[in-house]
């Protein structure tokens, strides 16, 4: 008897013990939503616009004209493009909209005085709203079906296009989440959401148009037998991910209190994908024949080591009790956790490692695959084709120090100012300011100076210009504007190297845990001070 | 366990809102912030829940310094904001059992908590409305709950009586002593200066974001006074003769000040409590019949009146 009763209460056992591992804001999130109007109208709305279409294409069929070979795909198309346009454009807002609100500075919400991880929200947030995007999807999904019957469409190419819609959909959440959960104003975070839509938008149209003219046109069926199918595939869908995850570690370090170590799971990560994107391209280079992905990579890699050292450069400079008690004790292990630790000193370096590791990796991998007279031959006698521009390496480089240079002059000007506290945010905006003017200036004295022909020496306009080296054409950059570029190049990061390195090595000596007997005087987790009696704050 | 504020500042702008403030407080205490509309509570409030900032000083319970743990310092603190933020398509008991799961509560025990809470905060009759659907008093009754899920040891609320009507008030009072008897220390903001003067045990008072006074009742009235001086209030009432007893207290050494208020003559007294029965026994001697003679507390509202000018930011 007591053996069944405990068979018989298994069920609610597992799902209690289920009930209490979900994560609390997606418990949250769906209770809201399936109570939501907002939510409730949209679904039934997109329903019913699917309904009537519907109904309207097999009233319209006429059955003695015969059979209409397309109807399936070209209604399948209609569908998929309501379906993708609700999602794209609803699911993204709802949460980002609700996660901004959260955020808004003068009326946090309380979740955010509670004990839930800043990992846990955004992993609940993304997870509710792929929660509602099946929700959406399984509700189209016999529509979809239908379109099946109708002829002209085969099921693989159904199933795979809603799956990468629900890719899209997710993608564009994840950056709503993203820029919900930035620490910014209204007004930006608004014309911030306002761009999103727009690349959803973008995307949108994209994706129509790739179903249109590629999906529908071969069949995914037929596709599926190519191995290349599968590799595509693995890249776009593993990119997705890639980047997907990147933007989260992101959200989760903008959510951290900002006393903890923000900086370590966005670099640790971007340091693992470096790694096994490094790998992966190696692998796809000796598979397609071709030295593209190695460039792909080294362009795609240059944008987000820039991206990362604008981050970088507008993080602390000074670091709190907190972080401090937790650098490691044991020197050999303190430069890398100099690299990883939240700060400005240490990011920018670590930025200039990886610009450095990824030159060197595209350097030796390139000269790998050719042979050693550039022939675009291998050792196994493949033939390669090589993409790269010539004295590449020289232009990426060039590239890299003068953007990182006009990274370490905004950091000298901003650790001037007398109003900046701690130097945060403020050296990367510095920064990139300082860049447009280095981009635009030249070009607008040039046309003062001469409006017909400003364009004549368009390259020695591009010398201050980050850009420039790589943007110019070869026979420009392999003349004496190529030399005089690098020399300046150099010149001017050396320069600023030398200005800035009393501070890195103020930063790097600073970088050490409080000393033992400091930490035995100090109380536990705090900073030592004297306890305040109510007598003595008084007369305050 | 001792909960301090050393030197705190916040800034916006050019405005200080919050300008070095120190003070502490121990749980099982009640301690009212009062100040004028605009003083800086609010921003002080949100700070200490971790939900702000400070450009400089800290906040520490105990050892544990909130400003760079907050993750740590949120489960010892309850935060009731002067306006719950509402999820408006949650019901009150949603509500409750999201934020205990948030708190990290499993199984039966967040079960019985939230029954336990919204017993305690006598909400058991609404909780399948909806928050939108709440009036003022009983979403302050939900934020208090909200508040209590995690049963921290430090209470801080903001403006929690605003809106209540005379009932609920009471009901509040009753419940913060509740919560004080049961050791938690409370840190509440009201205007409602004579309903905190009843249960605070202490009072910070701020203006311009700056302090004035803080420490217990008894430290704040003292406030200028020598060491070793000690205050008796007392109010007297007689049957008639109430205008010639105040001009006759006056002239007698051990009264500082007395003044009539109403029915009744409130008096300083210079010394301890034997003054103060020395003093009634000379009125008694002096032929005045003393109808009622009762030590009085000090009045919050008076001191904040005093100390403050109603300078705003």
């Amino acid at each position: 008897m007591s053996a069944a009763t405990g068979l018989l209460r298994l069920p609610s056992k597992a799902t209690g013990w289920i009930d209490d591992r979900m994560n609390p804001i997606v418990v949250k999130e769906l209770r809201q939503a399936v109570k939501s109007r907002f939510v409730v109208t949209v679904l039934l709305l997109m329903l019913a616009l699917l309904m009537v279409i519907l109904t309207a294409v097999l009233f319209s069929q006429d059955s003695r004209a015969g059979v209409d070979e397309d109807a399936g795909a070209n209604l399948f198309l209609v569908f998929q493009s309501i379906l993708l346009a609700t999602c794209t454009l609803f699911v993204p807002l709802y949460v980002g909209v609700r996660l901004a609100a959260e955020r808004n500075g003068a009326a946090s919400d309380l979740i955010y005085v509670t004990t839930i991880r800043p990992s846990s929200i955004v992993w609940g947030k993304l997870l509710a709203g792929t929660v509602i995007t099946a929700l959406t999807f399984s509700a189209c999904a016999p529509f979809m079906v239908i379109t099946y019957l109708l002829r002209g469409i085969d099921l693989p190419t159904i199933l795979f296009v809603m799956g990468l819609d629900a890719l899209i959909v997710l993608a564009a959440t994840q950056l709503a989440i993203f820029v919900g959960a930035m620490p910014i104003g209204w007004v930006v975070k608004t014309l911030l959401g306002l761009g999103l839509i727009g690349f959803s938008i973008m995307t949108f149209v994209g994706m129509v148009v790739f179903v249109e003219d590629e999906l529908l046109r071969i069949g995914i069926g037929s596709a599926m037998d190519d191995s290349d199918f599968w590799v595509a595939m693995s890249i776009l869908v593993g990119t997705w991910l890639a980047a997907g995850a990147m933007v989260f570690f992101l959200s989760v370090a903008m959510i951290a209190p900002a006393t903890a170590n923000r900086a370590l799971w966005p670099r640790v990560y971007f340091t693992a994908v470096w790694a096994a994107s490094f790998a992966g391209l190696l692998w796809l280079t000796f598979y397609f024949e071709t030295l593209e992905p190695i460039l792909i990579w080294l362009v795609l890699m240059s944008i987000l080591l820039m991206c990362a050292a604008v981050i970088s450069a507008s993080e602390r400079q000074t670091l709190g009790p907190r972080l401090r008690r937790s650098i490691p004790r044991k020197p050999l292990l303190r430069p890398p956790a100099f690299l990883f630790y939240s700060g400005a000193a240490g990011g920018l370096v670590w930025v200039q490692a990886l610009v450095v590791l990824t030159l060197v990796a595209t350097y030796f991998s390139r000269s790998h695959f050719l042979s050693e007279n550039g022939a675009g031959v291998t050792s196994w006698g493949a033939d390669y084709y090589d993409p790269f521009p010539e004295q590449w390496l020289g232009r990426y480089a060039a590239s890299a120090m003068w953007m990182i240079g006009y990274l370490l002059l905004s950091a000298v000007i901003c650790r001037r100012l007398p109003k900046v506290k701690n130097g945060t945010m403020l050296t990367g905006v510095v920064g990139l300011i300082l860049i447009a003017v280095a981009c635009v200036t030249p070009i607008v004295i040039a046309f003062g100076l001469d409006p017909d022909q400003w364009d004549r020496d368009a390259e020695f306009w591009l010398m201050l210009n980050p850009f420039g080296p790589v943007l110019s054409a070869d026979r420009d950059w392999l003349g004496s504007y190529g030399e005089t570029a690098f020399a300046l190049s150099i010149v001017f990061y050396g320069l600023m190297l030398i200005v800035n390195l009393p501070w890195y090595w103020c930063q790097v000596r600073g970088f050490a845990p409080p000393s033992a007997k400091a930490l035995q005087t100090a109380p536990s987790v705090s900073p030592s001070s004297e306890a305040l009696q109510p007598q003595e704050a008084v007369d305050g | 366990m001792q909960f301090h504020v050393e030197n705190l500042t916040r800034t916006f702008g050019k405005t200080k809102a919050v300008d070095n403030l120190s003070f502490s407080f121990a749980t099982g205490q009640i301690f009212a912030f009062v100040g004028p509309n605009g003083a800086g509570k609010t921003t002080t409030m949100r700070i200490l829940a971790t939900l702000d900032v400070p450009d400089n000083g800290g906040c520490r319970f105990d050892d544990l310094d909130i400003l760079q743990y907050p993750e740590r310092a949120r489960r010892l603190i309850g935060y009731m904001p002067d306006n719950l933020p509402t999820h408006r398509d949650l019901t009150v008991h949603d509500y409750l059992d999201f934020f205990a799961r948030a708190y990290g509560l499993r199984g039966r025990k967040r079960i019985e908590m939230v029954d336990q809470i919204e017993d305690f905060t006598n909400l058991k009759g609404i909780r399948e409305k909806l928050l939108r659907a709440l009036s003022k008093g009983m979403k302050q009754r939900v934020s208090l709950a909200r508040a209590l899920i995690h049963d921290p040891p430090l209470l801080i609320m903001d403006e929690p009586a605003a809106g209540l009507d005379p009932r609920a008030r009471v009901e509040l009072r009753e419940l913060l002593k509740a919560l004080a008897g049961q050791g938690k220390a409370v840190f509440i903001s009201s205007h409602i200066l004579t309903e905190l003067a009843e249960i605070a045990d202490g009072a910070v008072i701020i203006e311009r974001g700056g302090l004035l006074r803080a420490g217990t009742i008894e430290q704040i009235s003292r406030h200028g006074r020598a060491e070793n001086e000690y205050y008796q209030h007392v109010a007297i009432r007689t049957k008639n003769r109430n205008e010639e007893l105040c001009r006759t207290m006056l002239e007698m050494p051990s009264v500082q000040q007395a003044k009539q208020a109403g029915a009744y003559i409130e008096a300083e007294v210079v010394g301890d409590e034997d003054q103060a029965c020395e003093l009634l026994a000379e009125l008694l001697k002096r032929g005045y019949r003393v109808l009622e003679f009762k030590q009085v507390q000090t009045d919050l509202e008076q001191l904040f009146m005093n100390v403050t000018k109603g300078d705003v930011q």
